[in-house]
């Protein structure tokens, strides 16, 4: 068939990719699913969902075929942990070093909040002397000089 | 923050620097090093059925000799860069080490004619969907595994060997002198 | 001459020019000398002028085929159509940072048309730069154009020449030429990133001089462009994300796109702050912190996409130019974050904040923008810090910052609501009726949202949104009411008056509108996507997520630059899901003579008001054309995000657009933004 023959000359020998043979296996939702949490070996920035590289697909389809014999989630992710280290799960765990990622949240606003508090505690104690009602001032001359000067009085 | 802003910039920069120190930033670790290698059973490519017959299972095979195990596919182009230097060390050292092919994703006809072009004549097995590949958690092809006389993964190669490499791979399951 | 001489010729004199405005503008900070001031500031428009010669070239050699220069020859061939050739400057490094110094070298010449060399008195015209902040900020923007010029004349040379030029060329990335909105993206992105250097520029200056006070307004308008460009940058890469990259979604926590989102958050935290320091003269340090984290952010993200010290899609790893920006970035915060330590203990901010105000809400806002960013930065360079650590190598992706930028998301809508409420300094009681209407909008819309079967996210962010509604509309009704009964004119009338006169506020409720929108659709289309994937053979159908689909006809099509394989799917809703999804799709798989057999995706979508309808061609039968694998996708109000986009960049575009003088002053009911 035509099709067949042009994309012999068009890929010829410059394959970076391996052939299609025989058509994939159908992938529910939930594939997808298990998949996305899953980093592509071969792609480093894309999860097993999202690639169309070869180790992905096989990935996918591994994915569902752990699924219809009835393997968990925590299983399948296993699974690939064991083949490839902790580097294929997107979601890091939450212990040793990665748990600081997961705290980062909480630090960054306590650092931030922290940093905002000292400021305001600081603009607060200059801005005192001028929020002093006159009142205030005026009773604080009276104790000084009794009696009061009459000529800061006016107006 | 007005007193430690440098060190922040400094070990930002630090880290950075060393980030692009780094000889390759891509490179992963294997896991399986140190750990016994997965085994399997895959029929073997027509060529070598006569000397080493149907089905290659890997557990057999350990126990005499260290195993150098290589993912490829006549797709992939480093490979074949490295195709005739494996060729050479099997046909130079067949008696004292195993080279096994692992054909991946690939279609058998394609797979026997890099066969023929390159004569390799150490027995690769036929893998077209690539599950050894995921198991041995492969990210790419060409990749090669050295596995000791337990069984035991030494040390993954990722990316074409080159006569160096090799050398070192093979050192450190104890041939010397090659 | 050739276009690659001219170029090159201009390439360096730019470097020349931009080093001798550099040198001027510090001749005349040392000197104090207005002189050299005038000099600096008529270089710039020669520098430009030299900069748009260079980049003129590159599209001159482009357009005429000239593969005796490197760029061309690697990144353009004859077959490229003629919008991709010319597109193509940037459609790689070399010429990636030809356009970024051009621009740089526009803004600096924007820059120095308002430098004010002659006398003190002001004519009127408030932004103009005073004699001693100007040689300063010239500086630093002259420093920044030296950067991106020296990178490109010694080590990133877009006029490179090749000894023996191939008669055609490589080609533009094919990930280029699928979408137009690729054309589009990377220019607003520099815009957006460059725009940035000019209130940094003021910053800097502001502190060498010790004036602190005044860079916040005259920058104001600077700092709206830019973050208008970045968030139209970001929405257009989403934008371009789903439509092409063939897996139907549009953020995908990459590390090149958190650089991207990472300066458009701290541009967000300072945009909110300033009005805490226009309004009351407070916050000063924080906004040389925030802009200084911002441009630097710029660079961070550049960074990281050319040195490829992070894994991603989209690293691209080009040698030593990583390097160069690394060291330009320590540059930019040992410059901001230096100066502002020797300045922090002068600038004496005095007042007091109550967390109940206006500026409570502000400060507490750019709290969260500024913990959104330590979170990306976080998360985006912790695997770096994992390995340096201890050697292992983790991911952080998705998942992980879909779960923390909820809450803070959550947190930052409530008080994107009621901020504007608030009044400034203090508040009473008289908001309290206005606070129980927005407690009561939050309420019923989460309420509703459940009563529709929603989960309980989607529906808080149901509720999220009416209550920013309605905060909108009180603001908005209280000021219409207001000035109709003050002045005797109509509601109507009112409105439109007070729309026009008050554009800041008008356009800054429009962006708020338009952010409560981007998180709802986000909600929903994070939450109810939906993914399968079936082969079809010819003729057969496949029934699913309320559609029937039946593969009709699979073939190949010789596009020229590309062959493109396609499939034909005939689509009928069967039920409420599928409602609007009727109609015949052709999806297709793009093969490019430079990327072998790896296809690339061009989806066929189709956009309905509430749901999506995706599909991808993922695999066929190479040998007969007799079935084809599909991806269906469905995700619900994706069409909305990209409203939500244009809303929040015609909001700042309202606010931005140039008003008649007179309109400073504030009309009853048009309360000071």
């Amino acid at each position: 068939m035509r099709l067949a023959l042009l994309l012999l000359t068009l890929l010829g020998l410059a394959l970076a990719q391996p052939p299609q043979t025989t058509p994939p296996p159908d992938l529910s939702p939930e594939v997808f699913r298990i998949a996305k949490g899953l980093r592509c070996p071969v792609c480093q920035g894309e999860s097993a969902s999202e690639s169309n590289s070869g180790v992905a697909q096989e990935m996918r389809r591994l994915i569902a075929e752990q699924l219809a014999q009835g393997k968990s989630e925590a299983e399948i992710r296993q699974f690939f942990v064991e083949r490839y280290g902790p580097w294929i799960l997107y979601e890091p765990p939450k212990q040793g070093l990665t748990l600081w990622v997961w705290l980062s949240p909480l630090i960054g606003l306590a650092l931030l909040a922290y940093g905002l508090w000292r400021y305001l505690a600081a603009t607060r104690a200059r801005a005192v002397p001028a929020d002093v009602s006159e009142e205030e001032i005026a009773r604080l001359e009276a104790e000084l000089h009794q009696p009061p000067d009459p000529h800061r009085r006016t107006p | 923050m007005r007193r430690f802003w440098p060190l922040l910039v400094l070990a930002l920069g630090g880290l950075f620097w060393w980030g692009l120190q780094r000889p390759d930033p891509n490179a992963l670790p294997s896991v399986l090093v140190g750990k016994p290698a997965p085994t399997f059973e895959r029929p073997l490519l027509q060529p070598y059925r006569a000397e080493w017959g149907d089905r290659l299972e890997l557990g057999e095979q350990v126990g005499s000799r260290p195993i150098l195990i290589n993912f490829w596919a006549s797709w992939c182009l480093p490979c074949r860069d490295e195709a005739p230097l494996l060729e050479a060390y099997w046909r130079r050292y067949r008696d004292r080490l195993l080279i096994l092919g692992v054909n991946v994703q690939d279609t058998e006809a394609k797979a026997l004619e890099f066969i023929r072009e390159y004569g390799l004549s150490f027995p690769s097995v036929f893998d077209p969907k690539g599950t050894l590949g995921v198991d041995y958690g492969t990210y790419g092809v060409p990749e090669t595994f050295v596995i000791d006389a337990e069984g035991k993964v030494l040390q993954r190669h990722a990316g074409p060997v080159n006569e160096a490499v090799l050398r070192d791979m093979l050192r450190k399951a104890g041939l010397e002198g090659l | 001459m050739t276009p690659g001489l001219l170029g090159g010729v201009a390439l360096l004199a730019t470097l020349v020019l931009s080093l001798v405005g550099l040198v001027l503008a510090g001749l005349s900070w040392w000197a104090q000398d207005r002189r050299y001031l005038e000099a600096a500031r008529r270089v710039a428009p020669v520098a430009f002028l030299s900069a748009l010669v260079s980049f003129g070239a590159l599209e001159w050699a482009l357009l005429t085929h000239d593969f005796s220069v490197r760029y061309v020859a690697l990144h353009h061939s004859v077959k490229d159509p003629l919008w991709v050739t010319l597109v193509t400057p940037w459609a790689a490094l070399e010429g990636s940072i030809l356009l970024w110094g051009t621009l740089q070298a526009m803004y600096t010449w924007l820059v120095s048309r308002r430098v004010q060399v002659q006398g003190s008195a002001t004519t009127g015209r408030t932004l103009l730069l005073d004699p001693w902040r100007a040689p300063v900020a010239l500086g630093v923007l002259f420093a920044t154009q030296v950067f991106f010029f020296a990178v490109m004349v010694f080590v990133a040379h877009p006029f490179d020449a090749v000894p023996n030029p191939p008669a055609d060329g490589r080609g533009t990335n094919p990930l280029l030429q699928n979408h137009w909105m690729m054309a589009v993206h990377p220019v607003l992105m520099y815009l957006g990133f460059v725009g940035l250097s000019v209130p940094f520029a003021y910053a800097v200056a502001a502190m060498v001089a010790r004036r602190y006070q005044s860079w916040i307004f005259e920058t104001r308008w600077w700092t709206l462009v830019a973050w208008g460009f970045l968030t139209a940058a970001i929405f257009a890469g989403k934008w371009w994300s789903y439509e092409i990259l063939g897996w139907g979604g549009y953020w995908a926590w990459d590390p090149v796109e958190n650089a991207s989102i990472i300066p458009w958050l701290l541009a967000t935290a300072f945009l909110h702050t300033t009005q805490v320091q226009e309004r009351r003269g407070m916050f000063k340090p924080w906004n040389f912190a925030y802009i200084t984290l911002a441009f630097a952010a710029t660079v961070f993200g550049t960074f990281l996409t050319r040195s490829g010290v992070v894994q991603s899609v989209h690293a691209f790893g080009d040698g030593p130019v990583g390097s160069l920006f690394l060291a330009f970035l320590l540059g930019v915060l040992a410059l901001g974050l230096g100066l502002l330590s020797k300045v922090s203990g002068e600038v004496r901010d005095a007042g007091e904040v109550r967390w109940r105000t206006r500026e409570g809400a502000l400060l507490a806002g750019s709290l969260l923008f500024g913990t959104m960013a330590f979170v990306v930065v976080i998360g985006t360079v912790w695997p770096l810090v994992v390995e340096a650590l201890s050697g292992a190598k983790v991911s952080i992706g998705a998942p992980f910052f879909n779960q923390v930028s909820a809450p803070l998301g959550v947190a930052a809508l409530l008080l994107m609501g009621v901020g504007p409420v608030l009044p400034w300094r203090n508040t009473g009681g008289e908001i309290r009726r206005n606070l129980v209407v927005l407690g009561v909008a939050l309420a019923a819309g989460t309420a509703a949202g459940l009563l529709l079967g929603l989960t309980l996210g989607v529906a808080l962010a149901v509720g999220l949104f009416v209550y920013n509604l309605a905060a909108v509309a009180l603001m908005v009704g209280q000021g219409v009411r207001e000035r109709s009964r003050a002045l005797g004119v109509s509601r109507g009338r009112a409105f439109l008056e007070l729309a026009s006169s008050s554009r800041r506020r008008f356009g800054s409720h429009v962006v708020h509108v338009g952010f409560a929108l981007a998180a709802l659709t986000i909600a929903f289309s994070q939450t109810y996507r939906f993914e399968e994937s079936k082969t079809l053979r010819l003729g057969e159908s496949w029934r699913t997520a309320g559609v029937e689909m039946t593969l009709r006809n699979v073939g190949v099509e010789d596009q020229g630059n590309r062959q493109s394989v396609y499939a034909r799917v005939e689509v009928r809703g069967v039920d409420r899901r599928g409602l609007w999804a009727d109609g015949t799709y052709t999806t297709r798989l793009n093969f490019y003579p430079q990327m072998g057999n790896q296809g690339l995706h061009a989806p066929d979508l189709k956009y309905t008001l509430y749901n999506d309808y995706y599909l991808i061609l993922q695999a066929f039968d190479t040998e007969r054309g007799q079935w084809a694998t599909l991806r269906l996708v469905v995700t619900p109000l994706v069409l909305w995000l990209w409203v939500a986009g244009a809303v929040m960049a015609l909001g700042t575009l309202y606010i931005l657009w140039p008003s008649p003088a007179p309109q400073r002053q504030q009309a009853p009911g048009g309360a000071p933004a």
